[in-house]
């Protein structure tokens, strides 16, 4: 097993930090390209009470999978599909945690039977284990759920060294306690009826099932040695459209009655996909063109475009999600657009094009982010995914807009916009900027904790996020979660420094 | 300006296969208008800005290329013929070019015939000369830039193997152009719905002038694929992702381990 354990050293410096810019240390780093070698490993490190932090792709947004202090195991070796099977006309994948998103796209393509693995979090290059620790949904969470939804089986090595298979539906909390696979009973009291928008331990709420717990605990309660995911198959008729708005437009507007107007929309006609791109967030990607990858195979945006909401539309029937079509045309010349002014696709390959788009804003961000750490070390990412309820859309997107015009800080606006769950990251470039941009998050979490929205959505907490968690979060689900941890980690060894 | 631009239908993916018996591909799988193709189409509705006129997009294929053609629509292509008979199938550089030109010549005269660069399919970037030939037309290949059009002359640069040259070609002629002429527009949600009713015009081999089975199909193919295979790859190469400072410090701890007689070859998980 030591083959796979080595001492830390600077050849591993880039383990020590993921997308956030957010840099930890450890002790010790393995590479286990078995998932019985990851297991060892793992137990060896805990029975000698060393802390392990798991570790994917390091796309993460908040630090959670950067190390704080022992031992880093990393899954990039355990990239294998395990097995497709076929149980109750769905497709279960299980996959070792290490599979990238866009392996795991391919295999599935390459099968051609139609099946798909559907959330698709915009960051292709993160491990499904990552995926799964942060819960990410990607912009067709509107539809698809996350990717803890689509789980059906896990299997956990837990903190005392054994391993548990959860499987969906088999430990579900009921009347504040759920019984475990190996019998042992939790106990939390005081649970909520729902999640409150949370993911993993904060989401703690009565009738979730277990498995949506491990979903987004950032890897606190267990370390993930398979997933078993459902696939399902695509629609038959997959459209993206980009509306493209001018100064005049209100593509707020647009966002909200388009997901009214679903309601109206033909046969089994639905939206999957809703994102928004604020000016500061299109104005940055066009900036980026040449630096991002593929970004430069887009032709202009069209002449005096402002803002864009991004939509894709699916269905089984070509003329209902034909006349859906039409409906959102129609809405979008309502709400100042221009009809020519839309780029649209149909398929995976032309959508592609513009989930590019998408994903290219927060790699823009993070371009920036790194720019502006060459002048100083201290800056890391400055961001958030707040959800405020619906009918506050409009009052968040002004509230962040207000903030940056305040402090005088850049910014950029961009995200899920049926949903109200838009990013927001903010620009420091220097100690002095970075320090006024943590307050102002800080003062945007209090506001949105204030219309009865969400802190921490899709990207996690991490270490990077703590402090927002504590300032806004209901105390009673940080106690909760404090108590689960516990339950399972009494020692603090799984992914220690996250979340609390 | 008559313009015509001949776009082709050819496999998404990259893990062709091929029917050993006829040595032609199967195309059974996800498929996608060439994307050369695209740029031939931007082409030439950007001569038709200039010019105006009319664009017919041509397509050889199954029914199923159709699809090509309401792409080209959707772009802002006037009119769509699919040239398609079992009796094309087949075809290698020569027969489907002939059978392009003898289309082409059921339909034209045309001021201006469009190819992309190549396919991704065939790779030959042949087929776009090999027509001109068939129609005795003068053509200018590997354009990167369309300098300037009109009725007397299409003025271009084109890439060559000592450098690029600007030159003009008069119409009537054959043109191939390459990914530098600019990014294929992106089809308006409008324009997209409309290209799925456009009416298409369909030719077969009954429709030609020249009615001869033998100069069609794999009958009147010159070459047989033998064998269809990837190429061999070397090394695997890859792309350095991390920031400037992150990529400079990289590059240059492989020196100084090159330099100290300790290299032996670069992490794969270095790079990322």
């Amino acid at each position: 097993m030591k083959k796979f354990v080595e001492a830390y050293s600077d050849r591993y410096e880039e383990y020590l930090r993921d997308e956030s810019r957010y840099t930890g240390s450890c002790e010790e780093i393995s590479f286990p390209d078995t998932v019985e070698a990851m297991a060892e490993t793992a137990r060896e490190c805990l029975k000698q009470g060393r802390s392990v932090t798991v570790q994917g792709a390091r796309t993460g947004l908040c630090g959670a999978g950067v190390p704080a202090g022992g031992h880093l195991l990393s899954t990039e070796k355990l990239e294998r599909l395990v097995s497709v099977t076929e149980e109750d006309g769905r497709t279960l994948v299980c996959v070792e945690p290490g599979m990238r998103l866009s392996a795991l796209a391919a295999e599935l393509a390459a099968r051609r039977s139609g099946a798909a693995f559907l959330p698709n979090p915009t960051e292709t290059t993160a491990t499904v284990g990552g995926a799964f620790a942060c819960n990410a949904k990607g912009p067709n969470g509107l539809l698809y759920g996350s990717v803890g939804d689509r789980t059906a089986e896990a299997e956990i090595l837990l903190a005392d060294g054994t391993v548990m298979k959860l499987r969906r539906g088999e430990a579900v909390l009921r009347n504040g306690a759920c019984t475990l696979p190996d019998g042992r009973e939790l106990r939390v009291e005081g649970l909520p009826a729902d999640a409150g928008g949370y993911s993993g331990l904060l989401s703690l709420h009565e009738g979730e099932d277990l498995l949506d717990v491990f979903a987004g605990s950032e890897g606190m309660l267990g370390i993930v040695l398979n997933l078993t995911l459902e696939a399902r198959k695509l629609p038959s008729e997959q459209w993206g459209i980009v509306f493209f708005f001018g100064e005049e437009g209100d593509p707020l507007g647009f966002a909200e009655a388009a997901a009214g107007a679903q309601e109206e929309f033909p046969g089994d006609t639905r939206l999957a996909v809703g994102e928004y791109f604020h000016e500061t967030a299109l104005s940055m990607v066009d900036s980026m063109r040449s630096t991002i990858q593929g970004l430069a195979a887009l032709p202009d945006f069209p002449a005096g475009t402002r803002q864009a909401v991004y939509l894709e539309v699916c269905g089984e029937s070509e003329d209902d999600v034909g006349e859906a079509l039409m409906m959102l045309l129609e809405l979008f010349t309502e709400f100042g657009g221009n009809e020519d002014d839309t780029w649209a696709g149909t398929g995976a390959a032309e959508m592609e094009k513009f989930r590019l788009l998408r994903h290219a804003a927060p790699e823009a961000a993070n371009v920036r982010v790194s720019e502006a750490r060459l002048a100083c070390r201290e800056i890391t990412k400055l961001a958030a995914d707040f959800t405020a309820p619906a009918e506050c859309r409009r009052e968040l997107v002004e509230l962040y807009e207000s903030g940056l015009a305040g402090t005088g800080l850049a910014g950029s606006i961009f995200g899920h916009v049926i949903e109200n769950r838009m990013h927001v990251n903010v620009f420091a470039g220097n100690e002095q900027e970075y320090r006024a941009g943590r307050e102002l998050l800080a003062s945007w979490a209090r506001a949105v904790a204030g219309m009865g929205g969400c802190v921490i959505s899709e990207n996690g907490v991490g270490k990077l996020k703590r402090e927002l968690l504590r300032e806004s979060a209901d105390p009673g689900r940080l106690e909760r979660a404090r108590a689960v941890k516990e339950f399972f980690d009494p020692k603090g060894l799984l992914n220690p420094g996250n979340l609390f | 300006m008559k313009i015509a631009v001949c776009v082709k239908q050819v496999p998404a993916s990259q893990d062709a296969k091929m029917d050993p018996e006829r040595g032609t591909l199967i195309r059974d799988g996800a498929v996608a208008t060439n994307p050369y193709d695209l740029f031939a189409v931007e082409a030439a509705l950007r001569i038709r800005e200039q010019t105006g006129g009319e664009v017919t997009a041509f397509s050889m294929g199954p029914q199923s290329a159709e699809k090509t053609l309401r792409d080209a629509i959707a772009m802002g292509a006037d009119h769509g013929v699919l040239i398609s008979d079992r009796a094309f199938a087949g075809a290698d550089v020569l027969a489907t070019s002939y059978t392009l030109s003898q289309a082409l010549a059921a339909k034209g005269p045309f001021d201006l015939i469009v190819f992309g660069r190549q396919t991704t399919d065939g790779d030959t970037a042949q087929v776009g000369p090999a027509v001109a030939v068939h129609l005795g037309r003068p053509y200018l290949c590997w354009i990167q830039e369309l300098i300037g059009c009109s009725e007397e002359e299409i003025r271009v640069r084109c890439s060559g193997s000592r450098g690029d040259l600007e030159c003009g070609i008069r119409p009537p002629c054959v043109i191939c152009v390459d990914k530098g002429i600019g990014q294929p527009r992106i089809p308006a949600l409008k324009a997209k719905l409309a290209a799925k009713k456009a009416p298409l015009e369909c030719l077969s081999a009954a429709d030609l002038p020249d009615q001869d089975p033998m100069h069609y199909g794999l009958e009147g193919s010159a070459t047989r694929v033998e064998k269809i295979y990837p190429p061999y790859r070397g090394e695997k190469g890859f792309r350095l992702q991390g920031s400037m400072e992150e990529n400079a410090d990289r590059v240059s701890r492989w020196l100084s381990l090159a330099a100290n007689g300790e290299y032996e070859g670069i992490r794969w998980e270095e790079s990322m």
